[in-house]
């Protein structure tokens, strides 16, 4: 474009209105165009059907400008590995063409070690402008497992590669040593490699746009409007917090157990309303646990800031502005504030018991903004080994989250099978394309009746999936599903959802099997049955308007047990 | 006796009608209110004022929005499906995103099909094609039978793994229709043979629920038509702009689910191409939405899927980017005080604060007048006389709030809405690896001309375009449309385990099909064309990159495609991975049966600007200048090679083209305006 008469030396005036919404609008879009670079090229289901994957563009200062996330869980932590990449190289250290990852839990931000983050230093007439960044979840990562997921990881070496904040390229030329340290510790390195270009790719994009920006407006009246559009979010967020009546809110929640066989683990949250603040502080949650269920600051971070997000300008576009009236606080030790070397693998299953404290806590304050629980856990199973269709045999991993029930409110039932708050526009993958690209067949994929918690509102139901192993050798799971102890919780009196849980049959014998398995051993024949639960009722069963109740009946969402003994209908069906 | 050609496409407010005599060229326009109700009497009335006998009519093409509007109303019938034991519930758990994540009260789409209306049957083959269980024909009958005893009109049926081997479908399709013929039965393998379970039963699910209400709409039509003396066929636009039978519409409503945007685009490729201007990136504004597309050496962009109403439909749509911004759209303000526009909109009914009918929410129409961008007491041509106080109201209370002037406000609606409509000109140009500068800009619809000169600025592309006709410009894409059908044959192998010989029989099998078919519809050999194209993509990716392929396709024409393919992923995404294994996932024929197309008409020549000039009026087209008296052409006296100066405003009874300061205006050889964009 030839829009060359902004000058670097000349002042600007304050941007008027039109220019800010302008400019605002084009932030997004930029961020929303890296996401579908990603989404479009990506070369793991985990990150093209699942979209564990968050994109943005960010100021000099590292601070949010625009982001487009596939993950609910992944609102607000790029900022964070921008900060550290430009506090370890500074400014000087910057150059056009160089592209840092890191992965690190405990100093970038970082949330588990599969999802790296690409940082790119954009410049504009020889000066660092902004910053472009992408984390992406790469389905492995090394480490004991396949998937570099386990629930039973004693110390992060064991969880896999480790990148600090380091360059991939430096101006522009290609760490050829770091790249094939990488490819030769992973499980799938084509894969890898090729998230990897898309991460890039996506990187190349903010550069390009951000630079279109700028010799469009200038970088006086561009950083001017960004600062107003911060100011605005800002406002717009402290708006929602003041109508949240003042005061302190306590919540509570438990993860099952800290790896197969160990003890809940506590999360509990004190929340402070106090005008337009809004603090959560989680003393008094456990200290950090013997297994992987453990988070570092950036991870706890994030969770609160996306339920921040839930309860005050959900439609509204995130920036660094959305969450300056938000205090969190985590003793160093707690589960949710860990150092190195505590292994960090299962952040996520922490995280969503970390939103469900949140959530709990704020629910009798905020009843028609925060319904009853959902069945809050990913869910997920991962299945590898060698399939032996191949000569020789091709190593194979599949893995994805499952869908469940959510939560009734006042005047709602909870949808049935929907993915968790973790997650966001997180699709399952087609049990055909299950099918054709692995050693699995499908025997069903089905709604769950009763899963739903009974209520004068119904809970949504979950869903169960049943995959067959039908050959290969060296076949493992890895198993990443909570809620089979503590389910989905009730509000005002609705019943709890169906918990979730996983159960293996093995010649024709079905047993339970443990909700956090890691490399547990599979034999083809075996079936594996993944029960996502259900989500929480509202109110007494027993005042559900009876159509409704007869409308579940004829649906087949409850059976006709649930209905004479929960909800109390005479009438026999039929 | 003279053989016209008549195009008629249905939206929301009017029915527009073009009439084509081939052998002078000439053409007559007729616009009559749309007949929500009864959407073929409004097309029947607008043909008869057209004033010519239906039986002199040799072609009569036609875009509705029957299909989409008994979707989006949800009046379609009763339906029910069958799948496989294990997998009812495919339709409804559908794929478990929430794309509005942060929203706790986000709800799916409801199934078309609700759950006591889905029944599962055994029978089951794997992704090998390979049958593990037979299909049991007698349990068939029974949920069929039962399904029947709850109402059903319509049945689809979607068994999983279809695609790879469609035995089961095709012979459970057969019996239903043999032994309970009253039923609408879609078997998703006629539909799209395609893998992902969901999307295929929802495109099935879909089809038999609109079936009966478009079969009755096209049927009454024929019928209707019949009665005027029109003896030929009616011909119904699809998504993909292409023409098919009416009878064969009717059994497949799901393909003309975007019939009258399609049209649209499909008459700026083939008049882009008269008229030299091959690449276009086309932009059409009605009251509530702007569509935009675009189109390279002459062809519109195909996609093979997209989500209507929320469902996933797989069929080809003509690549048509949608966005809530229109004459209708809302200015309003935010909790900061900001400004901000749409995407809502005041619809028809109320419609804008100058329509005088209740609305007194401040819209880009009650701009345009604000601002004198629009003739109030010419608005369609006169016939509906806008309220420029009601306007001018309607837009204060919201600069008032905003702490902004009147024109400052309603200049700044249209910048906004003016940049939300180039992000979607970037959506397709851009973002798709197109720079906007290699294409002229061409505006459509009621107010597509009055945006024209700032979105070819804010996009630096040189050179504007307002055709001929451009409020109905889809009627005239109907007349220049093809019949068109389309096949697809899912491969999903890398190109290192396929040969040509094994492609290039695909290819045949496809092209005999359509062949049979073209036959069928009446079409000549002579003007039949086929279009194949590979849908490929790196080993590991999940989505596709189309490219077209040349014929014969031998070993040669493979190593072309996989370098095309390259190619063509390094455009739309920065970079190529030239060592890595190449999947072929389709293989797409679409078989083309030609159609005479109307050739733009030369404009006349001669005479000055001067002769055209109707009126100044004050009008505000820059903040900085204000309001200035600025000359009002009369495009119908506008004579080819007369060029204008900006600032000025070109005038035609249903669509007014501003030309901004610095900016000129030419009248090229066909009549269309052609905007210099320094």
């Amino acid at each position: 474009m030839s829009h060359t008469h902004e000058s670097p030396v000349t002042v600007v005036a304050q941007p008027d209105k039109i220019t800010v919404e302008v400019i605002r609008n084009y932030l997004i879009t930029i961020a929303e165009e890296m996401k579908k670079v990603i989404e479009r090229t990506a070369m793991s289901p985990i990150i093209y059907e699942v979209l564990d994957f968050s994109t943005g563009v960010f100021t000099r200062e590292a601070k949010l400008m625009g982001q487009a996330a596939g993950l609910t869980m992944f609102l607000g932590t790029l900022d964070l590995a921008v900060e550290a990449a430009l506090k370890k190289f500074g400014v000087d250290g910057l150059y056009p063409g160089d592209l840092i990852i890191t992965n690190d839990p405990y100093v970038g931000g970082g949330t588990h070690l599969n999802d790296v983050v690409c940082v790119s230093p954009i410049f504009y007439q020889g000066r660092l402008v902004a910053f472009g960044a992408v984390r992406a979840h790469w389905l492995d990562l090394g480490g004991k497992a396949p998937f570099s997921q386990m629930s039973d990881a004693t110390e992060i070496f064991q969880e896999g590669l480790l990148f600090p904040i380091i360059k991939l390229y430096d101006r522009g030329v290609l760490n050829e040593a770091l790249y094939e340290v990488i490819l030769a510790n992973v499980r799938i390195p084509s894969a890898v490699g090729g998230d990897l270009q898309s991460q890039i790719a996506a990187c190349r994009i903010a550069e390009r746009r951000i630079v279109e920006l700028l010799e469009k407006y200038g970088l006086e009246t561009f950083e001017a409007a960004v600062t107003r559009i911060m100011d605005n979010s800002e406002v717009q967020v402290r708006q929602a917090i003041a109508a949240i009546p003042d005061g302190v809110y306590v919540g509570e929640d438990y993860v099952d157990s800290a790896g197969p066989g160990g003890p809940p683990v506590c999360v509990r949250v004190t929340v402070t309303v106090t005008g337009d603040e809004i603090s959560m502080d989680f003393t008094g949650s456990d200290p950090a646990t013997a297994s992987s269920f453990n988070q570092g600051w950036g991870a706890l971070l994030s969770c609160c800031r996306a339920m921040l997000k839930c309860i005050t300008t959900p439609q509204d576009p995130t920036n660094d502005g959305s969450f300056r009236a938000l205090h969190v606080t985590a003793p160093k030790g707690t589960c949710l504030n860990v150092d190195k070397p505590s292994p960090v693998c299962m952040y996520g299953e922490l995280g969503c018991h970390v939103m469900d404290a949140i959530w709990k806590a704020l629910m009798p304050a905020l009843p028609d903004r925060l319904p009853a629980g959902h069945y809050g856990t990913v869910a997920a199973q991962g299945l590898a080994g060698w399939d032996t269709a191949f000569d020789p045999p091709r190593f194979f991993m599949f893995g994805g989250p499952n869908a469940g029930g959510w939560g009734a409110g006042q005047n709602w039932d909870g949808e049935n099978a929907l993915i968790c708050l973790g997650d966001g526009d997180t699709r399952n993958t087609p049990m055909e394309v299950i099918e054709a690209k692995y050693p699995i067949r499908i025997r069903r994929y089905e709604l769950v009746p009763d899963s739903g918690g009974a209520g004068e509102f119904r809970g949504g139901l979950g869903l169960v999936v049943e995959y067959e192993m039908v050959r290969g050798e060296g076949l493992s799971a890895v198993f990443v599903c909570g809620r089979c102890v503590f389910p989905a919780f009730g509000s005002a009196g609705g019943h709890d959802g169906l918990p979730s849980s996983i159960y293996i049959t093995r010649g024709g014998t079905r047993g339970p099997c443990t909700c956090q398995a890691a490399g547990l051993p599979l034999q083809v024949g075996d079936i594996i049955t993944v029960t996502a639960g259900g989500g929480g009722g509202y109110g007494d069963p027993r005042r559900r308007d009876r159509a409704r109740v007869r409308a579940d009946l004829a649906l087949g969402y409850i059976t006709p047990a649930a209905a004479r003994a929960l909800y109390g209908l005479e009438e026999s069906p039929e | 006796m003279t053989r016209y050609r008549v195009a008629v496409d249905t939206g929301g407010t009017f029915t527009d009608v073009m009439l084509l005599e081939p052998a002078t060229g000439a053409i007559q326009t007729v616009k009559v209110p749309s007949n929500p109700a009864h959407p073929d009497r409004a097309v029947v009335e607008g043909i008869l004022a057209l004033g010519v006998d239906p039986a002199a009519i040799a072609f009569l093409g036609h875009g509705t929005t029957v299909a989409i509007n008994t979707l989006v109303q949800r009046k379609g019938v009763k339906t029910g499906l069958i799948t496989t034991r294990g997998f009812r519930d495919v339709l409804e758990i559908q794929r478990t995103n929430r794309p509005d994540m942060y929203n706790l009260f986000f709800r799916k789409p409801v199934p078309l099909a609700p759950r006591n209306l889905r029944a599962e049957i055994d029978e089951r083959i794997l992704a090998d094609g390979t049958v593990a269980t037979p299909l049991d024909i007698d349990a068939l009958h029974a949920a069929v039978a039962a399904l029947l005893a709850q109402g059903i009109q319509a049945l689809a049926i979607c068994f999983l793994n279809s695609y790879v081997n469609p035995a089961h479908e095709e012979q459970a399709a057969a019996y239903v229709r043999a032994h309970f013929p009253d039923l609408a039965v879609t078997a998703s393998v006629e539909v799209a043979k395609e893998w992902r379970e969901y999307e295929r039963s929802s495109t099935a699910v879909l089809n038999a629920y609109l079936t009966p209400s478009v079969s009755d709409y096209l049927s009454r039509l024929d019928g209707a038509m019949g009665e005027q003396g029109y003896s030929g066929r009616v011909l119904i636009t699809r998504s993909d702009g292409g023409l098919t039978l009416s009878r064969s519409a009717a059994r497949h409503p799901a393909i003309m689910l975007m019939s009258g945007p399609a049209g649209g685009v499909l008459g700026a490729a083939e008049y882009g191409r008269v008229c030299g201007y091959p690449n276009l990136i086309t932009f059409d504004i009605g009251g509530t939405t702007c569509d935009v597309s675009l189109i390279r050496n002459g062809q519109p962009l195909l996609v093979r899927d997209r989500l209507v109403e929320g469902y996933p439909v797989l069929a080809p749509f003509i690549d048509i980017y949608s966005i809530g911004a229109g004459g209708g759209t809302l200015g309003w303000v935010d909790g900061a005080a900001m400004l901000r526009v749409g995407p809502q909109s005041a619809g028809a009914d109320p419609g804008p604060a100058c329509y005088g009918r209740g609305g007194d929410q401040p819209t880009i129409t009650d701009a345009y007048v604000v601002l004198g961008l629009v003739d109030p007491t010419r608005f369609l041509g006169g016939k509906m006389p806008l309220q420029p106080d009601l306007a001018h109201a309607a837009v204060a209370r919201l600069a008032a709030q905003v702490g902004m002037d009147v024109p400052a406000c309603a200049a700044g609606m249209i910048t906004i809405l003016d940049h939300a409509m180039t992000a979607a000109l970037r959506v397709v140009s851009v973002e798709r690896g197109h720079d906007p500068r290699d294409f002229a800009l061409m505006a459509f619809g009621g107010a597509g001309a009055l945006h024209l000169g700032a979105l070819a600025r804010e996009l630096g592309i040189p050179r504007g375009l307002v055709p001929r006709y451009p409020s109905l410009f889809s009627a005239w894409g109907i007349l220049a449309a093809d019949l068109r059908h389309a096949y697809t044959q899912t491969v999903n192998r890398p190109t290192s385990e396929l040969t040509a010989a094994q492609i290039a029989a695909w290819i045949d099998e496809m092209i005999a099909q359509g062949t049979t078919q073209l036959h069928a519809d009446g079409v000549t050999p002579g003007e039949m064309v086929f279009a194949v194209s590979l849908d490929m993509r790196y080993q590991g990716q999940e989505h596709n990159v189309n490219v077209p392929a040349t014929l014969p396709f031998n070993e040669d024409a493979l190593v072309a495609l996989e370098q095309s393919f390259h190619a063509a992923h390094e455009r739309a995404y920065t970079y190529a991975l030239p060592n890595d294994p190449i999947m072929v996932t389709n293989v797409r024929v679409d078989a083309i049966g030609r159609q005479p197309t109307p050739a733009p008409q030369l404009w006349r020549a001669g005479g000055d600007a001067a002769h055209a000039l109707r009126h100044r009026r004050p009008v505000l087209l820059s903040l900085r200048t204000g309001y200035v008296e600025t000359p009002v052409y009369d495009r119908e006296r506008l004579a080819a090679g007369v060029t204008l100066e900006g600032p000025c405003i070109v005038e035609e009874p249903t669509s007014t083209t501003v030309v901004q300061s610095g900016q000129c205006l030419t009248v090229d050889d066909y009549g269309n305006l052609v905007l210099a964009v320094m």
